[in-house]
């Protein structure tokens, strides 16, 4: 086998290679050099992992690779009709910069998470990350209109498309949703936007905040992001109530809290509250019943480190890394289906 | 069908499972798409996952080709047998299986009723949300496997965002339990990825589906047009101010005379070229606040008239137009081919007038009843199938109106999936390396491919991945 930096300079150009923890990391310019990269991994036997900016390498136990391929450079929207709530970008871009194009227009952009700016759409998509919206607006891949990407062999292929409702084919990208990049390198992907509010106002209360979560699951109150996270000796809830100006006037006299930041400050607050409780780096997640929240508090509240917990299907997200439950046959004829030659590094 | 293998069916499934007699199967040659028939060999009506993946097992053993079925409301030919395969129906698997109300899902065997769940959890103060047209008929397996949609699934989403979880016996007899209602799986998605795989990578027994809670306040409102083009574009104004109405539908002039004509009588007024139906949900203050943002852009794209209800009276007089639209249109013409493509939401009038013109052109009746808000057109050719070249022409309007959208960005299908009908179709929108990857997943789940043979995936491109 040879060094996998020198070949990978030849195709890309050495300063296009610098390095990621031990392995050798290549920037491709296009897709052209991402699709060559990966031809030439199949031919050398090589093990590419995929990632974004790397934030989520932590996230999963990942089988040895020979080196890691970023999507940063190959960022930027493709397609944005404010009129049409759809935008098309591609893997590189961050949440962050697509956030900042779309609420200009008065759009929602899902996934809400922490640290957007380390965040590509590629990687959010890939790792299936939902955000702390997600009880409002559901999980990432609800709204992963469709995607292109490249298969372990360099092929490109398309799946779905920019549209809002579309059942032609299979859902191939609900499939590439979630696989950590075992299944193919995700290049462009299209999501469905949701209304802006047209005001907002963030509520953070300490403690386990049972009668607001209560409100918000009865309808009483329906707040954009609902979280909790974890505080020395207990719980702090943050909601971010949203809508027309009405309504959230309502829901803050409902809830009593008339004296919460409004507008962009509600927002950088929210930032804050999922910067101060997301994990970074490994992570563990684990998932219950909506009835059996409170037993989740009580069994996380004393522990050490950050810790957020999204209620609905109720998410924990602790801080560490957990073992990876074995795959099941069928993902494993999935995976040799799309990846014959394990080119992708398994998830 | 071989005397042994016959002998095994009976065994699991007991007489009453096992339709053997000629007049017991002309009942199942077809589904909604009704000038494609194939008889099937043998029916089979297991009452259990248990029996579905014993005769799945005995059906792997003997190699024989399987297409599963509901009530057969589809309309893409999904459901039509395939010559010397056998026909697994869900009409026995009607049980609820479980509700939690307090954790918001059901659990339900697939053959049962779209809208018998949704009543079955009225009492709990919840519902199940997509609403295909043929709610009252279609089951929920078969909304599965097509990924159906409906009317309020501009704003709630489509079948896939209320699949919590499935039990599905794979094609080699296994079960396997994903059923587990999960906000974010740990491995690859499979319940995402087998909704909306018709009937292709195995036969689903037991859905885990979501529940809502009825909203405190519904109020549903019929504008009324002279034209479509205004009522066209009042959509593509509403979805560019962000408006979040809960369904956004559009009815045509052909639809309102046929329903004016009929027992249907919805009272629309003779002036009337299109009815927009809006509804609005949420609490008071939030259907206010929408109220506020839309009034002003219905009247502005030229409505002379706008009724608004909030009873379930009231409401049920402004949907009858639009829920009696098809029955109705069995006054114009003995069939009806309804097509079903999806466009970008700003071009609504451009596409609706390119069907009107490629049906026009061709001396064809064309009915337009659509999910405006989803960019998801109904084109409805009316035509008699016994007059060989009308149908011709249908069927050529349908792929015209299919390449039309196209060419504008849209899709084949938003609901009613590709079945039989839109096979070719997918060589107009996928490229071969796309169709090989979805042929490969296929595989992954159906290595021999006995799995509603024929359909979704043209066979050139399924038999190149072989090479």
């Amino acid at each position: 086998m040879s060094d996998p930096r020198v070949l990978l300079e030849r195709e890309i150009g050495a300063a296009h290679v610098s390095t990621l923890g031990s392995l050798p990391l290549a920037e491709p310019q296009d897709e052209a050099q991402a699709c060559a990269l990966l031809r030439l991994a199949a031919r050398e036997r090589w093990r590419v992992l995929p990632v974004g900016l790397g934030s989520k390498l932590g996230w999963r136990a990942r089988t040895a690779a020979d080196f890691a391929l970023t999507t940063r450079a190959l960022a930027g929207i493709v397609e944005y009709e404010p009129a049409e709530g759809v935008i098309t970008a591609r893997a590189g871009t961050t949440l962050a910069d697509l956030r900042a194009r779309t609420s200009a227009e008065r759009h929602w952009l899902t996934p809400f998470v922490a640290r957007a700016e380390h965040a590509t759409i590629g990687g959010a998509v890939s790792a299936g990350q939902s955000g702390l919206d997600r009880l409002r607006f559901g999980p990432l891949r609800h709204h992963v209109l469709g995607v292109r990407v490249a298969l372990g062999d360099g092929t490109i292929t398309k799946s779905g498309g920019r549209l809002v409702k579309n059942v032609t084919g299979y859902d191939m990208h609900r499939l590439y949703a979630g696989a950590h990049g075992s299944l193919c390198l995700v290049l462009e992907v299209s999501l469905r936007l949701f209304p802006g509010p047209r005001a907002c106002a963030w509520v953070q209360v300490p403690g386990e905040g049972r009668e607001l979560l209560e409100a918000a699951w009865r309808g009483r109150i329906r707040p954009l992001i609902q979280a909790l996270g974890r505080v020395g000796g207990g719980w702090e809830l943050g909601l971010l109530l949203g809508g027309a100006e009405e309504v959230v006037a309502e829901e803050l006299a409902l809830i009593g809290a008339d004296a919460a930041p409004q507008g962009a400050a509600a927002l950088e607050a929210a930032r804050a509250f999922a910067n101060k409780h997301t994990p970074e780096g490994p992570r563990t997640r684990l998932e219950c019943l909506p009835t059996a929240l409170p037993e989740m508090l009580a069994r996380l509240h004393a522990g050490q480190g950050r810790c957020i917990v999204l209620p609905g299907v109720v998410t924990a997200e602790i801080e560490g890394a957990s073992g990876t439950s074995a795959p099941r046959a069928l993902e494993q004829r999935i995976k040799r289906a799309l990846d014959p030659r394990g080119v992708l590094a398994e998830a | 069908m071989d005397a042994g293998l016959l002998r095994g069916l009976r065994e699991v499934l007991g007489e009453a499972g096992v339709l053997e007699r000629k007049n017991q199967r002309v009942p199942y040659e077809c589904d909604g798409m009704a000038f494609v028939r194939q008889m099937p060999e043998l029916v089979l009506l297991p009452r259990t996952t248990r029996e579905t993946a014993d005769v799945m097992r005995l059906l792997d053993e003997a190699r024989i080709p399987v297409v599963a079925r509901g009530t057969g409301t589809g309309l893409s030919g999904g459901a039509t047998p395939v010559a010397g395969g056998v026909l697994i129906g869900t009409s026995r698997m009607r049980d609820v299986l479980e509700i939690d109300a307090p954790n918001r899902f059901a659990r339900v065997q697939a053959g049962v009723v779209n809208a018998d769940l949704s009543h079955a959890v009225l009492k709990h103060g919840l519902y199940y949300a997509p609403d295909p047209s043929s709610q009252k008929a279609c089951t929920l397996g078969g909304n599965v496997a097509v990924n159906s949609g409906g009317p309020h699934c501009f704003r709630n989403g489509t079948t896939t965002q209320h699949v919590l979880g499935l039990v599905i016996v794979t094609p080699q007899g296994e079960v396997l339990d994903l059923s587990a209602p999960r906000a974010d799986p740990d491995g690859l998605d499979l319940v995402g990825l087998f909704v909306g795989s018709e009937g292709m990578f195995g036969l689903a027994t037991e859905l885990t589906l979501r529940l809502m809670p009825l909203p405190p306040v519904v109020e549903t409102w019929l504008a009324l047009f002279r034209e479509l083009d205004e009522a066209c574009d009042c959509v593509s104004d509403l979805i560019a101010a962000r408006a979040e109405p809960s369904a956004i539908e559009i009815l045509d002039r052909l639809t309102i005379e046929a329903v004016e004509a009929s027992v249907l009588r919805a009272g629309y007024p003779k002036e009337a070229g299109a009815v927009l139906l809006l509804e609005l949900e949420g609490r008071e203050s939030e259907v206010a606040a929408q109220a506020r943002i839309m009034e002003p852009i219905v009247r502005a794209r030229g409505a002379f008239e706008l009724r608004r209800g909030r009873s379930p009276a009231e409401r049920m007089r402004l949907w009858a137009g639009r829920k009696g639209a098809f029955g109705a249109m069995g006054r114009i013409a003995p069939d009806l081919y309804v097509c079903d493509a999806v466009v970008p939401r700003r071009k609504l009038r451009e596409l609706v007038q390119a069907t009107t013109e490629i049906c026009r052109v061709r001396g064809l009746k064309l009915a337009n009843v659509f999910h405006a808000g989803d960019g998801n057109l109904h084109p409805n050719i009316s035509y008699d199938r016994r007059d060989k070249g009308e149908l011709a022409r249908v069927l050529e309007a349908g792929d015209e109106i299919m390449k039309a959208c196209l060419a504008a960005g849209g899709s084949l299908s938003g609901e009613h999936g590709v079945g039989l009908e839109k096979l070719e179709a997918m060589e107009w929108l996928f490229n071969h390396d796309d169709l090989a990857a979805m042929c490969r997943v296929r595989e992954a789940w159906d290595p021999q491919r006995r799995m509603n043979p024929g359909k979704l995936i043209p066979v050139r491109a399924c038999m190149e991945t072989r090479t």
